[in-house]
């Protein structure tokens, strides 16, 4: 049997093998130790746009430095992973690793779809506590923190501020106080995508942290077991204080017409001075350079006495698990896989490659970019979006709940109540957290 | 000279093999067969696996558990439900009688010669090749409070005073829908009326015109009655999409803001897509279609004694 060598095959393979050389994956592949393991790895990881070419190149150079083993990426959109992954499942399709959304990752650890990684991928002290922490359930680790992290902190604009003789805010009181001059001047406090009700909670998971004392996790998994519940005064109080927000025009009725591309073209037009948005809202700055935004980040002022600190809601952009099935010398070549996805040098270059924002890795550096170096020093403490632990009825609850209480339909203690009978229903219908 | 087929044709004709018999029979069968398979693979199959997810709790893991009529019980109390069912009503009383009445005037207007008749038609019909997604796109960004053109306008008509969140303010929101529905399906119900008119006998406006009747009076006594099959159709047409309105919902407010326009077909998607409970989102479609079996049942009732009146 003869083989023929196309121009184009040639050239592919001859570029795939020079890339793979002369990458920092590749000289460190090729240091590394033999594996048993021949055949092909099967990842099924989340949809990229655009796609996460670092981790193409990662997985590039494993191949390279194992030439027995073939690394198979499947890739599904975010929206339909669940509903994708469970029909490969059910279709016995092969499986050694999942890359997965934070949120998901609950459900697969709970139904036994993954094993635990404790003692299996080195040292865990290489990553940030907060993101870790994401991959951690009842004390066990199922999933490390790949990539970035990030989230909702609050974004302002300090040539507005700066304009009309006001600075970053440090009460709520100072909202106010910059909410009468900007109004005088026609430009709102906060620009907000409120048509979009998947972006509300975020205000109450902000406020959450700050009412629970900093144990606004801790608190979701207590309420969701049983020992409190959505009524209780931290939920209503933190409800309430963002409900403030629309009763004290912070947050005016005209966004709740406003989807996010609408609301980044009011914020980045100089008409609301500030914006609680995903932090991807750097880049998106820096790409279109508004001549009317002098970008600056910071966090959520205190809005209750006592002692909590005030944190934004966030997590990784993704987490990656082992199928509990895999075993074996197949196991160890997935865990050494997972290594080199996760290593120091790795994890530089896919928050480079992918405009990633808070390295999951404590030693890599990330962007220079002063607004992302200010982030990353206010993610110490960043507290896991809460709806990752409800369950997607309570979640939709408090998603309707928020808008229509912003805009002073519905009272804090309504959408508290509503929360808690939507949790005793489905606990009668037996739902359980675990 | 006697022909050479005379002794075959005095004979009785033979008869045909059974297995001719036999195809000649199931003919009709193969033809059809094909047809009627895809067809009830894909429209009836589907309904009956419908009908039984509704007695079951399934979900998105595979597993599936008989639950009788605990969904029915569970449906019956679920006041999002009911309260989706209520604005799927609001919205089809409105579409149904905009479209109606729209469309009927249009095809009026379009049905006499003049220059330009086909270009016109097809300006009115252009909104119905346009997809969900474009037209709800547009229209939200039109819909918009600051930047909209509605408002834009309405300011620079000096009637600032009438500007609104059209799809921000619950008051709003479901009317602003109502009318993109209309302005998307007016075209279609256009081209059914127009083909009725154009089917009309004109000897009987012609002698009523003769008689002394009116243009209303024609129009009141004559065409509207003639044209009750037509209005039937584009009733039921009218109504069945109401009832199944979604993605033009999705794309302009996602059902809100505050619930103000979920629909029955929201809930289906909330309940099967997000919370992955396929028997009760299964429950939920059996009772809708219902609710659209018995109001197809009611208007074509009507509209069958309108056209036996008629007669």
């Amino acid at each position: 049997m003869t083989m023929r060598i196309t121009r184009r095959s040639y050239l592919l393979g001859s570029a795939a093998l020079a890339g793979a050389a002369l990458s920092p994956f590749g000289a460190r592949a090729q240091s590394a130790t033999p594996l048993a393991y021949k055949g092909e790895l099967s990842i099924v990881g989340l949809q990229r746009n655009p796609p996460d070419k670092a981790f193409e190149a990662i997985v590039a150079a494993f191949e390279a430095a194992h030439p027995d083993i073939k690394v198979k990426a499947t890739q599904y959109p975010s929206e339909r992973f669940v509903a994708l992954l469970t029909a490969s499942l059910a279709a016995g399709e092969p499986l050694d690793m999942l890359v997965l959304n934070g949120q998901d990752l609950r459900r697969y650890a709970v139904d036994g779809t993954l094993g635990p990684l404790d003692g299996l991928v080195g040292d865990t002290a290489r990553f940030a506590p907060a993101a870790l922490e994401t991959g951690r359930i009842d004390g066990k680790l199922w999933g490390v923190p790949y990539g970035w992290y990030g989230g909702f902190p609050v974004f302002y604009n300090k040539a507005v501020l700066d304009k009309h003789g006001l600075s970053e805010p440090k009460s709520y009181d100072d909202f106010l106080v910059i909410r009468d001059k900007l109004k005088a001047a026609g430009i709102k406090t906060f620009t907000h995508p409120g048509k979009n009700i998947y972006l509300w909670p975020v205000w109450f998971f902000t406020t959450f942290a700050q009412t629970t004392g900093n144990r606004a996790n801790e608190r979701t998994v207590e309420i969701l077991t049983g020992k409190g519940k959505f009524t209780d005064p931290d939920v209503v109080q933190a409800l309430d204080l963002v409900f403030q927000f629309g009763k004290d025009e912070l947050i005016t009725r005209s966004v709740f017409s406003l989807d996010t591309p609408q609301a980044v073209a009011e914020f980045s037009s100089g008409r609301a001075a500030f914006f609680m948005q995903h932090d991807g809202l750097i880049q998106q700055i820096f790409t279109a350079k508004p001549e009317a935004v002098d970008l600056d980040v910071m966090l959520m002022p205190k809005l209750v006495t006592g002692e909590a600190k005030s944190q934004f809601p966030g997590g990784p952009a993704a987490v990656i698990g082992i199928p509990a099935k895999v075993e074996g010398d197949r196991k160890a070549a997935i865990l050494a896989l997972l290594a080199d996805l996760t290593s120091d040098a790795a994890n530089t270059t896919i928050v480079r490659d992918n405009n990633g924002t808070v390295p999951v890795n404590l030693s890599v550096k990330g962007s220079d970019i002063p607004q992302v170096s200010k982030l990353i020093q206010l993610s110490d403490g960043l507290n896991t979006y809460l709806d990752w632990n409800w369950p997607p009825e309570i979640t939709r609850v408090f998603q309707e709940g928020m808008q229509a209480g912003v805009a002073g339909q519905m009272s804090a203690e309504a959408v508290a109540a509503k929360a808690q009978a939507t949790l005793d229903r489905l606990v009668g219908e037996g739902y359980a957290f675990k | 000279m006697a022909r050479a087929d005379a002794p075959r044709l005095s004979t009785a004709p033979a008869q045909p093999s059974l297995a001719t018999r036999l195809f000649e029979r199931c003919e009709p069968v193969f033809w059809i067969g094909p047809g009627l398979l895809l067809f009830f693979v894909f429209v009836h199959l589907p309904v009956l696996l419908q009908l039984a997810l509704s007695l079951t709790s399934s979900g998105l893991d595979g597993r599936i558990a008989f639950v009788g009529l605990a969904n029915f019980k569970t449906l019956w109390a679920d006041a999002d439900y009911w309260f989706s069912i209520v604005n799927n009503i609001q919205f089809a009383i409105a579409t149904v009688i905009g479209k109606l009445l729209l469309s009927l005037i249009l095809a009026l207007a379009l049905n006499s010669a003049f220059t330009g008749q086909n270009l016109f038609r097809t300006i009115f019909f252009l909104p119905v090749i346009i997809s969900f997604v474009a037209i709800g796109t547009i229209w939200g960004f039109m819909f918009q409070f600051e930047f909209g053109a509605i408002n834009q306008l309405l300011n620079r008509l000096g009637l600032g005073a009438l500007a609104q969140d059209w799809l921000g303010d619950p008051r709003f929101a479901l009317w602003s829908i109502v009318f993109v529905d209309i302005w998307k399906w007016t075209g279609f119900h256009m081209v059914i009326y127009l083909a009725g008119l154009q089917a009309l006998p004109r000897e009987l406006t012609e002698a009523a015109s003769v008689d002394g009747a009116s243009a209303w009076q024609r129009l009141r006594y004559i065409t509207l009655p003639l044209l009750s099959r037509y209005t039937g159709t584009n009733i039921i047409i009218a109504t069945l999409g109401a009832f199944s309105v979604f993605d033009l919902i999705y794309v302009m407010t996602q059902g809100g803001p505050f619930g103000s326009t979920q629909v029955a077909m929201m809930q289906v998607y909330l309940q099967a897509f997000q919370f992955h409970r396929l028997g009760y989102a299964s429950t939920q479609a059996t009772v809708l279609l219902a609710i659209i079996a018995i109001v197809s049942i009611v208007v074509m009732r009507l509209t069958k004694r309108a056209d036996e009146g008629e007669a």
